[in-house]
């Protein structure tokens, strides 16, 4: 069991409704960790759209997880 | 009628456009380039005209002439460009039936084209270095010179380096406007504007270069013509269309501030073949993200290489923002372009920035780069991504793989939006191309193809 602290940006803070949460998970990867939120918040976007960054650098959603790590899930930002 | 000229004034034609039998009484005014201005030699001059106020300002002159005086006609024309001496700077005729009118109508319109014409005049000096004189001043020449301009910042930014950029600014929404008017304020020397889209009404609230009156005009136009008010010691120019790769030709650097995905990969990738340095902001609502691409130093697609679908989350249309965020992001994002032209790196080449205007929290994430990115290489064709669809994006696919083109052609017509595939995506992107050459706007490629 793993415990991560998670960040949420855009447009997956505004489906949270939280900014920031410490979250528990026996996940393999980042890609499982977000689809379990994915299930718990709606999000509807699909994992392939969505940058992963642990501890402040941009890592891969294959990556295993790292305990006690910030997490921060990023979607697209586009406007303009 | 009031019209500016590159061209030399022609007198005796002008002459001839105002006479007619009724007028007793011709006067013509010509204000000439002289020799000297407040002791000093003057060599030439040069001038530059505000076009689209100047125009408008000039007929309102001569119709006031008009309705003052009784007069028959007036004509008055104003050059621009680099003028000789004794050369005619303006040009200034009315006639009436009685000298009186005659004259009082040339004196007022020549009187009112100095004090109100959006009209600048370089003076080029024998001993001295040139000098920009605004004409609304005249009574009290008020005399600079272009590194007076950027006087406040000259221990700051290399203006030098500004001088000889030539930057690419794309969209000129929310985060356009501002960066654009930074961008020229600051005196990058060549600024290209490229937005296909017009002004709308609910564009006014955040995008500040565009009044009321504007809705319905291209934006790229309006903006054009305010920054040129704004810096006159710049050069801008403008392409009113979709961004394309040919727009790089020429560039140093390219500023992105458009509100889709599809788009903004379309300018990265581009930006990578041709090996230039790229900014880039996006807004959702309050939430801003600025990056700073270097060909070679780690890309987008080093990370995520699918296209996101736009349709899932929207841009500002949709999500709304206000003003004041969107303002401080296209700020920032020209703060970064004047950072990295003056210096050759700015905050953001090693970090992406992700910032929120209102709780003014930011995180910084340090770039990540693909040791074998064949992107980052440059090693790549350059594809238009509004042609290709990833897997993510919901449609009608149709597998081409046992379809000869002819038959592919057939089967699209009768479908709304319809993605080919095929084993690698080469052969249905190159028969998307072909249909979308002959107007089959709905025809897409799935990008890397579906091999089972």
């Amino acid at each position: 069991m793993y415990t991560i602290n998670v960040h949420y940006f855009a447009l997956l803070r505004e489906k949270s409704g939280v900014e920031h949460e410490q979250v528990l998970s026996k996940a393999k990867n980042y890609q499982e960790l977000y689809e379990e939120l994915a299930k718990k918040y709606y999000f509807d976007l699909p994992v392939n759209m969505i940058q992963v960054a642990v501890n402040d650098e941009f890592s891969n959603l294959e990556n295993s997880l790292l305990d006690q790590a910030k997490v921060v899930f990023i979607p697209p930002v586009a406007g303009g | 009628m009031f019209s500016i000229s590159s061209l030399e004034i022609s007198s005796q034609q002008l002459h001839q456009d105002i006479q007619d039998q009724r007028s007793g009484a011709v006067v013509i005014f010509e204000g000439i380039v002289r020799n000297h201005n407040q002791g000093l030699d003057v060599k030439s001059l040069e001038y530059q005209v505000y076009h689209e106020l100047a125009q408008k300002e000039g007929d309102k002159i001569l119709q006031e002439a008009k309705l003052k005086f009784n007069i028959h006609h007036a004509r008055a024309v104003h050059r621009e460009g680099h003028l000789r001496l004794g050369e005619a700077a303006v040009w200034v005729g009315a006639t009436a039936s009685h000298r009186d009118d005659a004259f009082k109508a040339t004196r007022y319109i020549i009187d009112e084209i100095k004090h109100r014409l959006p009209v600048w005049k370089k003076e080029h000096y024998l001993k001295a270095e040139a000098k920009w004189v605004f004409c609304r001043d005249h009574h009290h020449h008020v005399h600079f010179e272009e590194k007076d301009f950027y006087q406040k910042q000259k221990n700051i930014l290399d203006q030098t380096r500004l001088k000889k950029a030539r930057v690419l600014m794309v969209g000129l929404g929310g985060l356009g406007c501002p960066a654009s008017v930074n961008l020229a304020l600051a005196g990058v020397g060549k600024l290209i504007l490229v937005d296909f889209d017009k002004v709308s009404f609910d564009n006014l609230h955040r995008q500040f270069l565009f009044r009321p009156q504007h809705v319905g005009e291209s934006k790229v136009k309006i903006a054009a013509s305010l920054l040129r008010e704004m810096n006159p010691f710049i050069e801008i120019d403008y392409h009113e269309s979709f961004f394309r790769p040919e727009h790089l030709e020429g560039i140093d650097f390219v500023i992105d501030g458009t509100d889709n995905m599809k788009t903004k990969y379309q300018i990265h990738d581009a930006c990578l073949k041709y090996r230039l340095p790229l900014l880039s902001a996006g807004l959702f609502r309050d939430d801003a993200q600025l990056r700073t691409m270097i060909p070679g130093d780690g890309c987008w697609r080093c990370l995520q290489d699918v296209v996101p679908d736009d349709a899932l989350f929207g841009n500002c249309n949709d999500f709304g923002t206000t003003g004041a965020w969107a303002n401080t992001a296209g700020s920032i994002l020209a703060s970064e372009a004047l950072e990295l032209i003056s210096t050759g790196k700015n905050s953001t080449s090693e970090m992406v920035l992700h910032l929120n205007l209102r709780t003014l929290t930011s995180f910084k994430v340090k770039k990540g780069r693909k040791e074998d990115c064949h992107y980052c290489a440059g090693n790549f064709e350059l594809v238009d991504t509004f042609m290709e669809v990833d897997e993510a994006m919901s449609g009608d696919i149709l597998d081409i793989r046992h379809l000869s083109d002819d038959e592919v052609l057939k089967s699209i017509q009768s479908r709304e939006k319809v993605i080919l595939c095929c084993h690698r995506g080469h052969r249905s992107l190159k028969v998307t191309q072909w249909l979308r050459g002959q107007g089959h706007d709905h025809v897409y490629s799935l990008r890397g193809g579906a091999p089972n």
